[in-house]
């Protein structure tokens, strides 16, 4: 469907008449605000995250899962996943987009960027809990 | 040779090729093709072999017209960092696997945090961290729509890569002295 720059150049048509009309998926806004949302909410997020891995360092399996455990700390922790999750999908998402010009790559390596950003949530989730019930 | 048009002069000029020269690098025109039609050149820049309504200059300057200037660094820094921070996940999700398989997976994982290599990639992971959350914050400055002017740019810059060295060099002097 959209074929590279390159092939397109021979065409009377100037960059600018190739795109007009062809408008936005109209995602933006929505993409723009959980951007944001996410961030604020990983500002407080991260600060605790930071002091949680402080009290981690060092620790033996045992002590690591007694702290995972706590449900301050493991409800914090999953907080910060589902937070983390979306944010990096979002960033990653963006990156793609600037770099990958042709359907061709740019579809398999969005849908590589969710499928890694949802196996990380979902695995990150899945310890926490298994941690925190101790099944 | 010709005046430099009013807007190549805001543009920071690299080596010591012309606004124009770095334009038309990658396109089919010479230097010599300059001189012949002044005009067209400057406006269109078609060169006779493609015959093409694209204007051959970039349609936005782009990284190779530019110095690399401080908060231009800044910038790229805030996506790298964030891209690393990307894969960074992964540790995150190792030591929390490890930790719900059982002592013997977990040890692994200590055992590769606690190694002189896995302080070192931890101690970038801390620095990586807090430059893209003060990055964030500084963004979240901007879209509340203040920050712009050229002195406050340069201050909410210094000041994130400040707050990060100093945050990440605070965290460390925790993990140590509080042991």
């Amino acid at each position: 469907m959209t074929a590279g720059m390159e092939e397109l150049a021979p065409s009377m048509h100037t960059p600018t008449r190739r795109v007009r009309g062809h408008g936005s998926a109209h995602h933006g806004t929505g993409h723009f605000i959980k951007q944001r949302v996410t961030a604020v909410a990983q500002v407080v997020l991260i600060t605790a995250f930071v002091g949680i891995v402080l009290a981690l360092r060092g620790k033996d399996h045992a002590g690591a899962v007694q702290l995972l455990s706590n449900p301050f700390v493991a409800i914090t922790m999953l907080l910060l996943i589902g937070s983390v999750g979306l944010h990096m999908r979002l960033g990653m998402q963006t990156i793609v987009e600037d770099y990958f010009h042709t359907q061709q790559t740019r579809i398999p390596a969005l849908l590589l960027n969710h499928f890694f950003g949802i196996v990380v949530t979902a695995a990150s989730a899945f310890a926490l809990l298994k941690i925190s019930f101790g099944m | 040779m010709r005046q430099t048009p009013p807007q190549a002069r805001f543009w920071h000029r690299k080596r010591t090729g012309t606004w124009k020269d770095a334009a038309l690098r990658g396109n089919n025109a010479s230097p010599s093709q300059l001189g012949s039609s002044p005009v067209e050149v400057t406006d269109q820049m078609a060169s006779p072999q493609r015959p093409t309504a694209s204007p051959m200059r970039p349609l936005s300057p782009h990284l190779e017209i530019f110095y690399p200037l401080f908060l231009m660094m800044m910038s790229i820094a805030h996506r790298i960092t964030g891209a690393a921070l990307y894969a960074g996940t992964l540790l995150v999700v190792w030591y929390l696997v490890a930790a719900a398989i059982g002592p013997r997976a977990f040890s692994y994982a200590q055992g590769f945090f606690g190694s002189w290599f896995g302080q070192l990639v931890l101690f970038g992971y801390t620095y990586v961290l807090f430059h893209h959350m003060m990055g964030g914050i500084r963004h979240l400055v901007w879209d509340t729509g203040h920050g712009y002017g050229a002195r406050e740019r340069r201050l909410l810059g210094l000041g994130s890569v400040i707050a990060a060295v100093t945050l990440t060099v605070v965290v460390w002097a925790l993990a140590l002295f509080l042991a």
